[in-house]
């Protein structure tokens, strides 16, 4: 996010009006451990820096150093549990939530942490997520089974619509869920989920594009059979990196080619346990365990009718 | 003026229509032929349709025809420039007017031609023909649109009726009127999110749901589709739009029936055949979870999902079907 001027004076007034200047520097090193006030504003040492120098100082270079959001969520933090055992009322916070909600961003309370407004935009990692660092992820993986028999056996229009229209199916399952593409190749993908309850957001997600696809085939799919897919929902702790191919080779890839190569069946979900401990038992309830039940690592639904 | 909406993009059939566009009793508008659901269902007024099925397949010009000699709205007449169709005269005993074919697009459309092609019909304004046209066996249709434009409170139509209520748990009959009232809020909330695209009224209140109206152009697949989403995604709206950690299930009955519209909460004195089977069939015949519909709302079910349905015991001498349900654990 770009931070106006206007912005930035109203966050340097908020730690003029609610601190002092050795509040400011505490507050300063928990985001830049080896932040030297003095060094970076060229006050010398033997002088008291005055807390609007101090101020516009070190909001500068928080912004600087792209760490705008994370002083924010100190803020946050500070006027909700106090700083350094003393309880601390910030100026103008809610002012500049509002600016940067203006802005096209939310407060996620439950991640401690700004994410982008997915009414305004939506972006690979939610405007949070920094490159290199790990966060625990839902993943949904889908692809089309067959995808190389339908290439050759139908028009490259009706391929391609046929191809848009899963897309369409899927990106309307996971945008209601905040979910995001991570990989999509044409036949299928990856989706990631961050927030909320992600497990249940994936899995639901996956039950609605699996019943879509099901009517699909049966009203306006253009092949003279059933389009066919699989879809393996997995979670883990993973890095986040904007580099697919980097991604492509994390351990959570590599379950859920697992997944997708041993235990994934046509037409159905095939979960992994982390993701099945995080359901709501009626949920979970629909999936069976593959194998003895005792050992299972991998459970699977199936959409499947009353005679 | 006789508006004429050509649905092509193929050349010879545009050059056909070259002069017509030209004379002064026709106004023509050409679309996009793979737009013409859109198109159709979004226009009120009277127009004639010419559609050219060369831009679609074969299976896609089934579907095409049947669409489009379900329409009562407008006539309409069909332009086959490959000779596709093996039965043309077919195309007449379902309501088309005209049927133009490889040889005639050879040359150039006449004026006189069209003319009586859009008079083959002598087509009666659609209030004319509500009393005239009945396409059920016991109740003229009087269509009311796709929308509730030309709707008017006190006249009568013919509607898509849909009676559904929420199934209440039997733990929740102690919990109090409160707690009843709580899962009531989140299940209006919810259906009025369903209905809302196609333009449906929650028109009457039941203690644990309504009757619900859609205006009725002659399809009711739309809603058929979406009672059949109901009740696929029980465990998605059970999660989503309650709070309570179980299953949830509506019960649903559909049919397609005359009443005069008042509007909600004065509808006390409707006298209505339609409106009091919807409720006896909604009410005594329909059964916890599960979607009913009647033989005339059947007919619009599409091909592929008419396997998911199968008759029932009859209700009130009518043929029921019954949807097939999927598997719970």
């Amino acid at each position: 996010m770009q931070i106006s001027r206007s912005l930035a004076n109203l966050c340097a007034r908020a730690l003029i009006e609610s601190m002092n200047v050795r509040d400011m520097r505490h507050l300063v090193k928990r985001m830049i451990p080896d932040y030297d006030l003095y060094k970076q504003s060229g006050f010398p040492e033997s002088f008291a820096i005055p807390s609007i120098d101090a101020a516009k100082q070190i909001i500068g270079d928080i912004i600087n150093h792209n760490l705008f959001f994370q002083l924010i969520q100190n803020l946050i933090h500070m006027n909700q549990e106090g700083f350094m055992g003393e309880k601390i009322r910030i100026s103008y916070l809610n002012d500049i939530l509002k600016e940067i909600y203006n802005n096209g961003y939310l407060f996620d309370s439950e991640n401690q942490m700004f994410v982008e407004n997915p009414q305004v935009q939506i972006s690979r990692n939610w405007g949070a997520l920094q490159e290199g660092e790990s966060y625990t992820l839902a993943f949904l993986s889908i692809d089309i089974i067959g995808n190389t028999k339908i290439v050759k056996k139908y028009s490259k229009e009706i391929v391609e619509t046929t191809y848009t229209e899963l897309n369409y199916i899927v990106q309307n399952a996971i945008n209601k869920r905040n979910g995001r593409f991570w990989m999509w190749e044409g036949d299928g993908g990856v989706i990631a989920f961050f927030f909320r309850n992600k497990n249940e957001d994936a899995i639901l997600s996956a039950m609605e594009i699996m019943n879509n696809i099901f009517l699909y085939n049966r009203t306006i799919c253009k092949l003279t059979e059933p389009l066919k897919i699989r879809i393996s929902v997995h979670s883990g702790v993973c890095e986040y990196t904007d580099k697919i191919s980097y991604f492509k080779n994390m351990g959570v890839m590599k379950t859920i080619s697992e997944m997708e190569k041993n235990h994934s069946k046509e037409n159905s979900i095939c979960i992994s346990y982390p993701v099945r401990m995080m359901l709501d038992g009626f949920i979970a309830n629909q999936f069976t365990s593959l194998g003895s039940s005792s050992t299972s690592k991998f459970y699977r639904y199936k959409l499947e009718w009353k005679k | 003026m006789i508006d004429i909406y050509l649905f092509s993009k193929n050349n010879k059939v545009l050059s056909f229509f070259k002069k017509i566009r030209k004379s002064k009793s026709f106004s023509i508008i050409i679309y996009n032929p793979s737009n013409y659901k859109t198109i159709l269902r979004n226009t009120n007024q009277d127009i004639f349709v010419y559609i050219d099925i060369s831009s679609f397949n074969i299976s896609e010009q089934k579907k095409l025809i049947n669409y489009i000699t379900r329409q009562k709205r407008f006539d309409f007449g069909i332009i086959d420039p490959h000779n596709n169709l093996s039965d043309p005269a077919e195309l007449f005993y379902r309501g088309a007017s005209d049927y133009i074919g490889k040889s005639l697009l050879m040359n150039e459309a006449k004026a006189g031609r069209i003319k009586n092609a859009v008079n083959f019909y002598a087509t009666e304004d659609v209030e004319d023909q509500i009393s005239t046209s009945p396409v059920f066996d016991d109740i003229p249709t009087m269509l009311s649109g796709h929308n509730w434009d030309k709707i008017e409170v006190g006249n009568e139509y013919t509607f898509c009726m849909l009676h559904i209520e929420i199934d209440i748990l039997s733990e929740w009959e102690k919990s109090g009127k409160s707690h009843i009232e709580e899962v009531l809020n989140f299940f209006y909330s919810h259906i009025n999110r369903i209905i809302k695209p196609l333009n449906g009224k929650l028109w009457m209140k039941t203690d644990f749901g309504g009757l619900i109206l859609f205006p009725y152009d002659g399809s009711c697949t739309p809603i058929i589709i979406e009672c059949i989403k109901l009740v696929m995604n029980r465990i998605i709206f059970s999660a989503e739009e309650y709070t309570y950690n179980t299953i949830l299930t509506y019960r649903m009955a559909l049919d397609i029936g005359n009443t005069k519209y008042l509007t909600s909460g004065n509808t006390g004195n409707i006298i209505s055949d339609s409106v009091n089977f919807i409720f006896h069939f909604g009410k005594q015949y329909a059964e916890p979870g599960n979607f009913y519909l009647t033989g005339r709302v059947k007919e619009d079910i599409p091909p592929g999902l008419l396997d998911y349905f199968y008759t029932t015991d009859r209700f009130q001498d009518r043929t029921i079907y019954k949807m097939k349900l999927p598997i719970l654990k």
